[in-house]
């Protein structure tokens, strides 16, 4: 995992129906941020130079109703890597082995290999805990069985599309970023125009010399 | 493991969302043993019933190719 820092900023946005039960610590009122009424949470990865992957410690556990109250499951913390390209989550062998999971459903996957040949397989599922670190849990993720490059957790679209997920460049650092629920779109077109239009409305200065 | 109870969904899968659109059913062997608005709740009281590893938990939605998962990168499945 590449040296980085995680700051977690409060947020705020109108719930979205989701299939999986989040659940979210509270925000400080004091230090909520622009155009949001409801808390949220939301984490910021910064990276020292360019990362190629996208990686964050989480933890794991069976599912269970934390509102249920103790005993709760064993949880263990494992390297997290964010991908896009996964419909959904996946956990490898170490993983299930450690917690100890047993299956409860199966699935068939699709994995696009070399020259693009598309293997298919069938493989176990399992429902877990995902606590991720900006203080969010999602309850009873369904979870598939698989060997991860880089880590033992791959953390899908079906926990991405939870909420707002960004990545940055600028200046040569990566920082990635991630808000539950949704909060505004993000549009960078947008943004540049609305940049052209500030810009372009501005008197014309006297050139200085 | 569940690969019995998974071929059960498969071949009757068109009937099962019929008959339970949007649910989660717990299937044993070849019999539809519970039904659940979901996953957790089917979890926790299946484990409770039947142990774990005993019972396959599937939503039936009305969708084709609903229990196919795809990956473009990173993970390899055997």
């Amino acid at each position: 995992m590449p040296a980085c820092e995680e700051l977690t900023r409060p947020a705020v946005s109108l719930p979205r129906s989701v299939p999986l039960k989040v659940q979210l610590s509270p925000a400080p009122a004091s230090t909520a941020v622009r155009f949001q009424q409801y808390p949220t949470f939301g984490f910021t990865t910064k990276a020292q130079g360019i990362v190629r992957e996208l990686a964050n410690q989480v933890f794991v556990s069976e599912a269970y109703n934390p509102a249920a109250g103790p005993p709760e499951p064993v949880k263990q913390s494992y390297i997290a890597i964010w991908d896009t390209g996964a419909t959904n989550t996946v956990i490898s062998r170490k993983v299930v082995q450690e917690l100890n999971l047993q299956a409860s459903g199966r699935i068939q996957v699709q994995a696009v290999g070399a020259g693009d040949k598309v293997h298919e397989y069938e493989t176990d599922t399992y429902l877990v805990n995902l606590f991720l670190p900006n203080n969010v849990l999602i309850i009873g993720i369904r979870v598939s069985e698989g060997t991860i490059g880089g880590g033992d957790v791959l953390i899908g679209m079906d926990v991405i599309t939870h909420g707002d997920f960004a990545i940055t460049n600028y200046n040569g650092q990566t920082w990635w970023t991630f808000r539950v629920p949704s909060n505004e779109p993000i549009d960078f077109v947008q943004e540049i125009e609305e940049h052209k239009k500030t810009h372009s409305s501005r008197p014309a200065s006297t050139p200085e010399h | 493991m569940l690969e019995r109870e998974f071929h059960y969904y498969k071949t009757h899968e068109r009937e099962l969302v019929e008959r339970y659109p949007g649910k989660f059913i717990a299937i044993v062997g070849e019999e539809v043993v519970g039904v659940f608005d979901d996953e957790l709740t089917a979890y926790l009281e299946m484990k409770k019933k039947y142990g774990l590893g005993k019972f396959l938990l599937q939503e039936c939605l009305p969708v084709k190719n609903s229990h196919v998962q795809r990956y473009h990168s990173r993970v390899a499945f055997r």
